[in-house]
């Protein structure tokens, strides 16, 4: 399994385990009493008299077994080596239709060369040759055009050697008319275009290769079949065909059966790592031979008619072959350690990597992604990644390609981010997700898109678990700190007995830490509910006066307390009208008076103002304190951010009233920004948009 | 004006500052119960002119026991105001819903809780 584009790696055979279980095969084991019984008739077909009816019909029953054993094979297989089985299975009928073709040929009294025989023979190739592509193809994919080329110089060479002792005679021969000689050649050039792709699939194959040996020994035993037949054409064209030849194509039916019923067979399809594990020097050095043969031959005649010059031709020719080859050799191992490098950093990557066309078709899928999607490579390239992995949303609508964030990678060339999805796995399970999406760009064109993803469920339970931890935490804070403020609140109050200086001091400064640390709580109580969203904000129209009316009218108290004077300047803005959750508003702008009073010396006065501009309404805090530095100015909305040390312990702040408002103020789709300069004060400014009377009236319509 | 009033509550600590409070501040006869299922046994004992009822109890809780109360014979018309800490607004309609004189958050103010008590069962003038 692997990458399309850069070769494959096998899924660890655990992933395998994780898909749903195969359904029991039938017949189990039945190959080996077949092939036994194969064998034995046979054995009593060679002990047959020449030419007589027990062997033609021996010959018959044999080929229907291997039959009905092809098919049993057809039966029992998956996926797309069902076509490859039944394909060998009608080649199998073919000869069957052989046998009884023979039969009555000879019950007619007439079996000559050729026959009809020979033609049902002749076209049972052809769905032998579409067998053999579709296990290249399905074995070898993407390999195909490298499969055939590679097999037809096989062919043209071992065709080229054949040519000296076979196929030259049988062209000479004056006994044999045309269709005899045609007939005679093309047998053997079909059994060896068979076998060289046969051999080359084995060859280079470092996996197990029972079953393809099995195969190709079959169409071996064809070949050795066909050329002792025509070699016997030969001797003597009037020879009808022996019994024995006819047993050594039916040894090669045995073999195929053999073939189908090998354990093998059912691992192809998850063996697909054959790709990258099998190596092509062995495949090189192989072809090169086969290059090198006919030179070969020509070297050889030329030697035995003693032209000297064409002999050093033919050597200079050989040289170069065998130097072209090696040139090549250096370069595809070149290229396949690079494939290969390519191949262990996409493996080794922990995102999910996937390559995907124009139409989102998936060409690549790394071992990571295979992984988190439980899919084998199979299950992805070639398919639309959306239809198998992302075509139902979290609430389990259907998500049409066109909607998904990858349609617009691979065809506007829209780079993408996404943290709010869900991939579904192959067992249908699905899981959160984080995408990026990167177009590929050839030339300024889209040809594609790369997308990484990762999967984040854990870093959602992390998340879940820190929520609950605060929130339990924060309940098992508030309880004990319940009874604590109460019983220091009856205490300080007077009402179950007067207190002297000392305790009414120290009752006093418990109970403001109480009521800080009960701030405390509450505050990182609002900022759990605003970061999880669980702090619904209630938005009405409402009159920003009225706000900050009601803000002034809670903190009265402090600021008298603290000797700060606090006005409220509408300025002819009582109209102005925003939309905001009222409760959250008052919340933020009594926190930013709180500030603005903590940080005001005695007799400071302290202004809230409400404006309003084209498109804004604003609420303008502003004290006369020592300021804010410039270099802190950007950090007082941060987490636990004070201006210097020293604030932690003059005021009670929290350090999380702040940014609590900022979150407010932000949700309610306004900014909270401050101005300051050091030694005058500072303005604290929450500007929200603003609303038209025309647009509340329509509202309400 | 001395009233009786039944606290209810599983936490031993809040059902004695309320004891406290609603005795010292409010000047009211108190008694407590630790569960629902207490607070059931003294109705059925004492006449109260009022129940402050914790919602969160386990076991029974504070609608459970509330709707046992209504069901009893002798304790149908008592007044019934919960203490609920943490209400959302959803939850404030449910509880809106039922028979009860109203509902006090959690948690309380022991100097205002009397007269918060008093102002939601019409004792005294808000």
């Amino acid at each position: 399994m692997g990458l399309r584009w850069f070769g494959s790696v096998d899924v660890p055979s655990r992933r395998h385990s994780d898909l749903p279980e195969p359904p029991p095969r039938p017949w189990p084991r039945l190959w080996v009493p077949g092939v036994v019984a194969a064998t034995a008739a046979l054995f009593a077909i060679a002990a047959l008299p020449t030419g007589s009816s027990a062997s033609d019909f021996l010959v018959l029953t044999t080929a229907l077994t291997a039959l009905v054993i092809l098919f049993g094979g057809a039966l029992v297989a998956r996926n797309l080596r069902v076509i490859w089985w039944a394909l060998l299975a009608s080649e199998t009928l073919a000869m069957a239709g052989i046998a009884v073709a023979t039969i009555l040929a000879r019950s007619n009294g007439w079996a000559g060369f050729p026959n009809v025989s020979d033609l049902i023979n002749i076209a049972a190739y052809v769905p032998a040759f579409i067998a053999l592509g579709a296990l290249i193809r399905r074995i070898y994919p993407g390999r195909n055009s490298e499969a055939w080329i590679d097999s037809t110089i096989l062919t043209v060479t071992a065709a080229g050697v054949m040519a000296l002792f076979l196929i030259a005679p049988l062209m000479a021969s004056e006994q044999l008319d045309g269709a005899a000689t045609a007939v005679a050649i093309m047998y053997p050039i079909l059994d060896l275009a068979l076998l060289s792709s046969l051999v080359w699939m084995l060859i280079g194959s470092t996996r197990r290769t029972v079953t393809l040996a099995l195969i190709t020994a079959s169409f071996l035993v064809s070949l050795v079949a066909d050329v002792i037949r025509d070699v016997g054409l030969l001797i003597n064209p009037e020879a009808p065909t022996t019994p024995s030849l006819t047993d050594l194509r039916l040894a090669g039916l045995v073999l195929l059966a053999a073939a189908a019923w090998t354990p093998t067979a059912e691992s192809f399809a998850q063996r697909q790592g054959d790709r990258s594990h099998a190596r092509s020097t062995p495949r090189l050095a192989f072809l090169a031979l086969g290059v090198l043969a006919i030179p070969g031959i020509v070297v050889f005649e030329v030697w035995q008619s003693g032209d000297q010059a064409v002999l050093l031709l033919a050597l200079a020719a050989m040289i170069v072959i065998i130097l072209a080859v090696w040139r090549i050799q250096l370069l595809v191992s070149a290229v396949e350690h690079q494939r290969r490098l390519t191949e262990l950093v996409l493996d080794s990557a922990g995102d999910g990597i996937v390559g995907l066309d124009r139409d989102g078709m998936v060409l690549f899928a790394n071992l990571a992604a295979r992984k988190m999607l439980r899919c084998r490579e199979s299950d992805l390239v070639g398919h639309r990644f959306h239809d198998v992995a992302h075509h139902e949303r979290p609430d389990g609508s259907s998500f049409p390609w066109t909607e998904c964030p990858m349609h617009s990678a691979v065809t506007s060339a829209e780079p993408g981010f996404q943290s709010d999805q869900r991939y579904i796995r192959r067992d249908g399970t699905s899981f959160p997700v984080e995408i990026v999406l990167s177009p590929l760009i050839v030339d300024g064109v889209v040809t594609g898109a790369v997308q990484s993803f990762r999967d984040v469920s854990e870093r959602e339970e992390v998340e879940e678990l820190k929520r609950q931890f605060v929130s339990v935490v924060s309940h098992e804070l508030r309880t004990p700190l319940t009874s604590i403020r109460g019983s220091l609140q009856m205490l300080t109050s007077g009402i179950l007995g007067p207190l002297n200086d000392d305790q009414q001091e120290l009752l006093t400064m418990a109970q403001g830490n109480s009521t800080r640390l009960g701030t405390l709580i509450d505050d990182i109580l609002d900022l759990e509910r605003l970061d999880s969203g669980r702090m619904p904000l209630s938005p009405t129209v409402v009159n920003a006066a009225t706000i900050a009316q009601e803000a002034v009218n809670g903190i009265t108290g402090a600021a008298a307390a603290a000797g700060v004077p606090l006005r409220l300047d509408i300025g002819g803005q009582s109209d102005a009208m925003i939309n905001v959750d009222p409760n959250r508003m008052v919340q933020v702008l009594t926190n930013l008076l709180g500030n603005a009073i903590k940080f005001s010396e005695r007799g400071a006065e302290v202004v809230v103002s409400v404006k309003t501009s084209d498109s804004m309404t604003s609420f303008e805090v502003t004290d006369h304190g020592r300021g804010i530095p410039e270099d802190r100015l950007e950090h007082v909305f941060d987490r636990f951010g004070q201006v210097d040390e020293g604030d932690a312990r003059r005021g009670s702040g929290t350090g999380l009233g702040l940014p609590i408002a900022k979150e407010i103020v932000e949700r309610s789709g306004g900014t909270l920004s401050v101005e300051s300069s050091l030694g005058k004060g500072s303005t604290f400014v929450v500007a929200l948009p603003h609303v038209e009377m025309a647009s509340i009236g329509e509202g309400h319509t | 004006m001395t009233k009786t009033i039944l606290v209810v509550d599983d936490e031993e600590d809040i059902r004695r500052l309320a004891q406290i409070s609603l005795t010292r501040v409010g000047g009211h006869e108190v008694l407590t119960a630790a569960s629902g299922a207490e607070c059931l046994r003294v109705l059925e004992e004492r006449r109260t002119d009022a129940v402050l009822l914790d919602v969160m109890m386990p076991v029974l809780d504070g609608t459970e026991t509330l709707a046992r109360i209504r069901a009893g014979a002798k304790t149908h018309d008592i007044p019934v105001v919960f203490m609920t800490a943490g209400v959302v607004e959803s939850d404030m309609a449910r509880l809106r819903t039922l028979a009860i004189s109203g509902v006090l958050n959690k948690p309380f103010d022991p100097l205002t809780l009397p007269h918060q008590l008093g102002e939601v069962l019409g004792w005294v003038e808000p």
